[in-house]
């Protein structure tokens, strides 16, 4: 008998493979070395990704394996480096273009939306803007208001893009091919806060996709919906709710646009209860947005209003216990979680 | 006094403090404990009206003796007896 | 000022009654405590009495018509005050009972499960303008899908949030109570069906824990065959009434069994309105109140008792004494079993069973005597008190029933 795995094994008495404990960064890092060993045609191209080693430490190491032709360091001039990446992707390159961080891609935006955005419904099918865009995003590093914020929900709202937020270690170990593997231009945010989170790659995991949300705990009594940096906030609240008695799901969004809105529905209708948790601003946010949509297409099925757990309306502070209670917290979720469970004196 | 009449009595003062038990359904040898679910305030409540209608004393000891409609007559009788 | 007069719940096991007849037409003036229409529940004939003086504007349901809890019977016209809430159901305003100069209590017609307030102060609650209750857009589609309609649903007054759980729960109340739609159903049955929807969802929502304490019963036996044996039949005493009245003193003096539950913490009741529970022939049983069963002499308590028995075997009861109880006791008599264990009457936190008083034997003074022991059960709820509590209550209700003499 031929194991296809591992060739020559006796497969019935060989244990599993141990599973590959690795951080959230050396995610990264594989999944772009994957991507650079897979397809000559992908290349690496922004400010200090290459001697430096990425302002995250994330690409460190590549540019001696590649080469400067694939690993290239670019001037501080966000708008010149994303639309060289979007003249690469129309020549036929896979570009991987990494924005130091969410907040400088504002410099960045007329090539985001009107070009990359575009050009494929503009040129009426003709153009594929095959751009990956990576960039840095959150706050809870002390980096202040202009390295801070989380403006995933801006992207979210223009047609064109594809939005996806790896919150695991599988989704950032696989997330970049499938992105990469996507005609339209797709921003993948990965929040800073994550990059020093360790965990277990799934053994055996060879894919993931980018059009599904995905249950991470599941449970009865509410639905937590959140993405990125959140969701270990969210499953650390959901634990220690567990401890009171009260099992929540929690379903994270991995990709903002499109919405899963199946997977948010489906979750809602068993719980009956929702509390959005969003890094972004309440007023827009994607946090409205979602729960716009289980208003339209769950209202019959909620017991309760649905609550949001978002970042304070300020420009990010420095001052660490400033930043802390701008910041959605495990408590805050636990409370709203409360909320939305009981307290209404009912009965 | 007849024991029929005082029968008849008994069954008037048992509907008055009783509404809800049909006169015609007793059993004049059951318990009213029985036969009606009597309770303590019940039988109280029968003990006060006997004494009233009949003129005839009724002491905490005695409340045994008005258990059934029989032991009723017998004991109402027994007390015109002796204040005759 | 014009104000509704709204269908009181009469304790949480009641949906709906019919009214059957007005007492006031319009025009007719009425004082506080008058007794302004009569409905019938499952538990009988209720006199609603009014919580204030006024007069009738207009009557606004007729005779024979069955009417959900809060819906409006008639409208009143008032006198302009600082209570303006209107009599709704529960947890809306809350009009404290109050006893007349010739110490009859009256209680309020109005608020259900009111916390019942000292005479001096009201507090009130304003319901939403609506005055309607809130269904979760779920419990909304539910009903439908149950065929209730959320208007009926809505009288259950304007404190409260109805979810899936309690739609489901009044559509098996209802569906057990109605039997057939517009029929008389069957009384009994419909009474059961109320019943055990109550207890129900007491023993689903409230944590219940259980003590029983074996209390000796002899000083009280024999204080009271002696204060008997020196009165006149009407004006004798039964165990019934010592028993409450210790009970009822006993839950002044010991915090977290007198009051009721609600919004999700406890609010302790200012005077104690001890609910007796009382069998009704042929299966059933109601729980009205004797009010301030805690500051009446025994033989004030033995009058409003018997007059309370009395009502009750007529069917002909009194609103307020539905809706003021702030702990009840439960007693089996002579032939009943020697513990009952019992379960709390919502919103109300506490009930003592009281067993059968029977002789057996008991150690005393280090020798085996045979004493009449009464067994106390009490059932309190989790959320409020602990057995530490629960004991304490129990054993302040066995020391006063060691001294008779001072009830």
């Amino acid at each position: 008998m031929i194991d296809p795995v591992l060739p020559g094994a006796d497969s019935a008495r060989t244990p599993p493979p141990a599973p590959v404990r690795l951080s959230y960064r050396d995610a990264v890092r594989e999944a772009l070395r994957a991507a650079l060993r897979a397809d000559p045609r992908v290349f690496l191209m922004g400010e200090d990704v290459g001697r430096y080693g990425g302002s995250y430490a994330v690409s460190k190491g590549l540019l001696e394996e590649f080469g400067p032709e694939r690993i290239r360091d670019t001037p501080l001039s966000e708008s010149a480096f994303v639309g060289a990446g979007i003249g690469a992707a129309l020549g036929g390159l896979r570009p991987i273009v990494e924005i130091m961080t969410v907040n400088f891609s504002l410099l960045a935006l007329d090539q985001i939306m009107n070009n990359a955005a575009s050009y494929c419904h503009m040129s009426g099918g003709q153009l594929a803007v095959g751009l990956v865009i990576r960039l840095a995003t959150g706050a809870g590093r002390q980096l202040a208001a202009q390295h801070s914020h989380s403006l995933e929900g801006w992207y979210a709202h223009i047609p064109g893009l594809r939005i996806v937020v790896p919150a695991t270690i599988d989704d950032a170990r696989f997330m970049l091919a499938a992105a990469l593997a996507c005609p339209d231009p797709v921003l993948l945010f990965e929040h800073a806060a994550l990059y020093n989170a360790e965990g277990d790659l799934t053994p055996g995991l060879a894919a993931v996709d980018i059009d599904h949300a995905a249950v991470r705990r599941p449970g009865h009594d509410a639905t937590v919906i959140t993405y990125g940096g959140s969701l270990p906030k969210c499953l650390a609240a959901a634990a220690s709710l567990a401890a009171g008695g009260i099992e929540v799901e929690v379903l994270d969004l991995r990709t903002l646009r499109p919405l899963d809105d199946a997977a948010i529905v489906a979750s809602v209708r068993r719980t009956r209860r929702a509390v959005i948790v969003d890094e972004g601003w309440r007023s827009g946010s994607l946090a409205a947005e979602v729960t716009t949509r289980i208003v339209e297409q769950a209202f019959y099925d909620l017991e309760a209003p649905v609550e949001r757990v978002c970042t304070a309306e300020v420009p990010i502070p420095y001052a660490k216990h400033l930043e802390d209670a701008a910041l959605p917290s495990p408590e805050r979720i636990v409370d709203a979680v409360r909320r939305v469970v009981g307290g209404d004196g009912s009965g | 006094m007849e024991p029929t009449e005082i029968q008849a009595k008994l069954l008037e003062l048992l509907t008055r403090i009783a509404p809800d038990i049909d006169p015609r359904s007793v059993v004049a040898d059951r318990d009213f404990r029985d036969q009606f679910d009597f309770d303590s305030m019940d039988a109280l409540h029968f003990a006060v009206a006997v004494s009233e209608a009949f003129g005839i004393p009724v002491a905490d000891t005695d409340y045994g003796k008005l258990a059934s409609l029989r032991s009723a007559v017998d004991f109402v009788q027994g007390g015109l007896t002796r204040k005759a | 000022m014009r104000i509704e007069f709204r269908l009181p719940s009469l304790g949480a096991d009641m949906e709906s009654a019919t009214l059957t007849e007005w007492l006031k037409q319009p025009g007719d003036r009425f004082a506080h405590g008058e007794p302004i229409v009569t409905v019938e529940t499952t538990k009988g004939l209720i006199d609603v009495e009014a919580y204030q003086d006024g007069q009738i504007a207009d009557l606004v349901v007729a005779p024979g018509t069955k009417v959900p809890v809060g819906a409006v019977l008639a409208h009143l016209t008032v006198a302009d005050s600082d209570q303006t809430a209107a009599p709704v159901s529960s947890g809306a305003g809350v009009a404290p009972p109050q006893a007349t100069e010739a110490g009859e209590p009256i209680a309020s017609a109005g608020p259900v499960e009111a916390p019942p307030a000292s005479t001096s102060t009201v507090t009130a609650t304003p319901p939403p303008a609506t005055g309607r209750a809130r269904l979760s857009p779920a419990a909304r589609r539910r009903a439908e899908e149950l065929g209730l309609s959320p208007a009926s649903l809505e009288q259950a007054g304007p404190a409260t949030i109805l979810h899936v759980a309690d739609v489901e729960r009044l559509a098996a109340a209802r569906s057990a109570a109605a039997g057939g739609s517009a029929a008389p159903a069957d009384p009994r049955a419909a009474m059961r069906a109320a019943i055990g929807a109550a207890m129900a969802r007491a023993k689903r929502e409230i944590p219940h824990y259980y003590l029983g304490l074996d209390v000796d019963y002899g000083a009280a036996r024999d204080w009271l065959a002696r204060t008997n044996a020196r009165v006149p039949v009407q004006e004798r005493l039964i165990d019934a009434v010592l028993i409450t009245k210790a009970i009822a003193l006993a839950a002044a003096r010991i915090d977290g069994f007198n009051g009721a539950f609600r919004d999700g913490r406890f609010e302790p009741a200012h005077a104690v309105h001890a609910g007796v529970a009382i069998a009704l022939r042929g299966g059933g049983l109601v729980a009205p109140a004797l009010l301030d069963a805690d500051r009446k002499d025994l033989p004030a308590l033995m009058r409003d008792f018997s007059a309370l028995v009395t009502r009750v075997r007529a069917g002909r009861m009194r609103s307020g004494e539905f809706s003021a109880a702030t702990i009840t006791v439960t007693s089996l008599g002579a032939e009943g079993a020697d513990v009952l264990y019992p379960i709390i009457n919502p919103p109300q936190v506490a009930i003592v069973g009281a067993g059968a008083i029977r002789e057996q034997p008991a150690v005393r003074d280090g020798q085996i005597a045979i004493r009449p022991i009464l067994t106390l059960a009490l059932a309190a709820d989790h959320r409020v008190t602990d057995g530490r509590a629960g004991s304490r209550f129990l054993r302040a209700i066995a020391d006063l029933l060691q001294h008779p003499d001072k009830l």
